[in-house]
């Protein structure tokens, strides 16, 4: 097991190469879904505020 | 006349927005499945390379890295020059979405390759050809997200980036090219060459299973992206209007 983890002696550059690949996949897809989440919730309130307003009036 | 129907459909924002929210999931699930397979594949099974041994390993993501920060710069260029040719929103809403991904994997491409560098070169980094052109990729794709921001106004950042788009796909048959070209540091083409792969078999079926699994990736990803920016986009729309005024109840966007 140590050998798998040791890569011949570049053991810290492959898993650095491992985590920083996932590391950069997981945050694209969390930094998409948190834009898109933020869009929908903006036009959201934007659209609730509207309402009420023209409600009042 | 049924393809320019259909590619019409296709560039409807209503009809965009419905379908990529439907096939992102079928991008995303086998995109994971193909990662989780490739980098077993390449970890674990693949033999070790005679030359540069274990370290070779990196090539399972700094290869699909690479070939996608490329590949995202020609959908961009490409959708930024449909929407200044064919005046189409969605290809503007396509290119805007796609250039923060292609930043993202330009950089792992540079990082995962320093990494790569220093145990096989003995540096982090050289102002190779490949080197250098890539560098320039990560420039332009900055570039373009710094202009399209200096604009207030979508239609004037879509038209001002656009060009930037098109002008620096230029640099895409550099890059690909500068091993060819130019006598560089950095190795020559592997599986380019699909008639003559200077990798064995064994080799190349993680390699290519994770380009794959980062390809579906991007897709599913880039998805995500183009419905918001088609959400921001038609804000005025009738058919925004009536889906967020239907989901402020029941709190979901599908």
């Amino acid at each position: 097991m140590d050998e798998f983890f040791d890569m011949g002696g570049n053991g810290v550059f492959v898993w650095n190469t491992v985590g920083l690949s996932i590391a950069i996949l997981v945050l694209n897809l969390v930094a998409a879904r948190r834009a898109f989440r933020n869009t929908v919730d903006r036009l959201r309130a934007d659209i609730k505020r509207n309402t009420d307003r023209s409600t009042r009036q | 006349m049924r393809l320019w129907n259909w590619i019409n459909k296709l560039a409807s924002p209503p009809h965009f927005f419905r379908m990529a929210g439907t096939l992102t999931p079928w991008f995303l699930w086998p995109a994971t499945a193909l990662i989780l397979v490739g980098a077993f594949g390449g970890l674990v099974l693949a033999p070790p390379d005679y030359m540069q041994g274990e370290g070779f390993r990196m090539i399972y993501f700094h290869v699909p890295s690479a070939y996608l920060s490329m590949m995202v710069y020609v959908i961009m260029a490409v959708s930024a020059a449909v929407g200044l040719i064919w005046r189409i929103k969605l290809a503007h809403a396509v290119a805007a979405s796609a250039a923060p991904i292609g930043a993202s994997f330009t950089v792992l491409a540079l990082v995962t390759g320093m990494l790569w560098g220093k145990p096989m070169w003995g540096a982090y980094w050289v102002w190779d050809a490949r080197l250098t052109s890539e560098l320039v990729l990560l420039f332009l794709y900055i570039g373009y997200m710094t202009l399209r921001s200096a604009f207030d106004d979508t239609s004037k950042a879509d038209r001002a980036s656009g060009v930037l788009a098109v002008v620096g796909v230029v640099n895409i048959p550099i890059i690909h090219f500068s091993v060819v070209w130019w006598n560089t540091l950095h190795q020559g083409p592997t599986i380019s060459k699909m008639d003559n792969p200077s990798i064995t078999a064994d080799m190349l079926w993680p390699l290519l299973t994770m380009i794959l699994g980062y390809t579906l990736f991007f897709v599913a990803i880039l998805a995500i992206r183009v419905r918001g920016e088609v959400l921001t986009r038609e804000v005025r729309s009738r058919w925004v209007g009536e889906m967020l005024r239907e989901s402020i109840d029941d709190k979901r966007v599908e």
